[in-house]
């Protein structure tokens, strides 16, 4: 039996999704660092206020760090599948 | 079987290497601290200004402790580092679980170490890649923190500024290693289509919604239940006095579980995943027992901060999440987080 030829819409819409399947990669990227740096205003904030650790999150590049971590493996749990 | 076996075996030699550059990794930090027996590392200033190289590197000095102390009151000195700083011998067991967990990811997942390494080119470059972003991010936040870091102190002792940015050197370097690598994955530098590192993000159209509740749901969940552990442990003085750190590390246990054993528990004993609960629950225990054994053997010199004289067990709550990551990791990698047997 003869393979039916896809119409220029499926081809159209089978291009839109290869290239709408590539930006997910780098889109969910960018919402971790997007996250990761709102997180980073209260934390940095906190420590530049008083000149020290701030007591309640600690030192500011590492738990700035644990919150990106959070941030990429959040994004990693919602937009992949087991 | 043959197969599986094989899988073992690799990560058998997985661990191996994994536990020996934690230990060279930390053996380097740790000679660091102990060349600073009763002295300070300050940052170097000429005629008031600070000397920096590059605008971020700085050059430091040591002096003594007590010049430092009594300088202290009028501003004198801006601390680089003391004693502890580098590789945090009091908190050695967490510090080690991080640096564990590090080149985990990096040997396991961007360089396919042992049984998927081909083309070794490209997942080379991302290493240094990933090594330049941690020296960058580093000496950034380092800089940052010289510039608002606190001088003059009542009791003698100005914080340092290692200890202000990353409590312990190690712990930034390892937890940047970490971050970085996932965005390095995750931009497909180093990696092709079909490795096996992280799971593939779903396609646009084909993710299924009804899931995306299903998640919501099993993360609320398991959100209520770290929430109550946390609120124990803290009031059985089992956690570290800065608990948006605690807690952020059990939030990353928590997703990182739902995302390799399933949503509900009925999910998590299915197909080969008993076996991993069971390397992630019985490889923390043992874990903290020897680091518990270590403590004992070296009089307290390298800590984990459980059972310990100085930080009783404030330190348990960060190497039960800490060690249970880095299990649960291995399990995935040994195969032991599929559905099917």
């Amino acid at each position: 039996m003869r393979k039916k030829k896809p119409t220029d819409i499926e081809r159209h819409q089978a291009w839109i999704e290869a290239r709408l399947n590539a930006l997910n990669e780098k889109v969910s990227v960018l919402i971790v660092l997007v996250l990761t740096t709102l997180m980073a205003i209260p934390i940095v904030a906190s420590a530049a206020g008083s000149g020290s650790a701030s007591p309640f999150f600690g030192a500011t590049l590492n738990t700035v760090l644990l919150y990106g971590l959070v941030a990429a493996n959040f994004v990693n749990f919602i937009f992949s599948d087991l | 079987m043959a197969r599986r076996t094989e899988e073992e075996k690799g990560v058998l030699i997985l661990l191996v290497v994994v536990f020996l550059s934690v230990i060279i990794q930390q053996a380097i930090l740790y000679h660091f601290d102990n060349q600073l027996e009763g002295k300070v590392q300050i940052i170097k200033t000429e005629d008031g200004r600070e000397r920096w190289i590059l605008g971020v590197i700085p050059e430091i000095k040591e002096v003594s402790e007590t010049m430092v102390e009594e300088k202290s009151e009028h501003g004198a000195y801006k601390v680089w580092a003391r004693k502890g700083d580098y590789s945090g011998p009091s908190v050695m067991g967490i510090t080690c679980a991080i640096a564990a967990i590090m080149y985990l990811v990096w040997y396991a997942i961007i360089l396919g170490f042992p049984n998927r390494m081909d083309d070794l080119r490209p997942k080379i470059a991302a290493i240094i890649l990933i090594i330049a972003m941690i020296v960058i991010i580093n000496l950034a936040f380092m800089r940052m923190t010289a510039d608002f870091i606190q001088t003059t102190s009542d009791t003698g002792d100005p914080p340092s500024v290692l200890k202000v940015t990353s409590a312990h050197l190690s712990l930034s370097i390892n937890n940047a290693g970490i971050l970085f690598a996932i965005i390095v994955h995750r931009l497909g530098i180093g990696s092709k289509k079909g490795d096996e590192g992280l799971p593939d993000l779903k396609p646009v159209r084909e993710r299924p919604h009804a899931k995306f509740y299903k998640k919501v749901y099993a993360m609320m969940g398991l959100f209520a239940f770290i929430t109550i552990l946390e609120i124990v442990l803290i009031s059985l003085n089992a956690a570290i006095s800065e608990y948006a750190v605690d807690f952020s590390v059990w939030i990353i246990w928590a997703v990182v579980f739902l995302g390799h054993f399933g949503y509900y528990p009925k999910d998590w004993i299915s197909g080969d995943r008993p076996k991993g609960l069971a390397l992630m629950i019985g490889g923390t225990i043992v874990t903290i027992v020897v680091f518990i054994v270590i403590q004992a053997v070296t009089g307290g010199i390298i800590s984990t901060a459980v059972a310990s004289k100085d930080l009783h067990n404030e330190g348990l709550s960060l190497m039960l999440s800490c060690w249970m990551i880095f299990w649960l990791l291995v399990g995935h990698v040994a195969g032991y987080t599929k559905a099917e047997s």
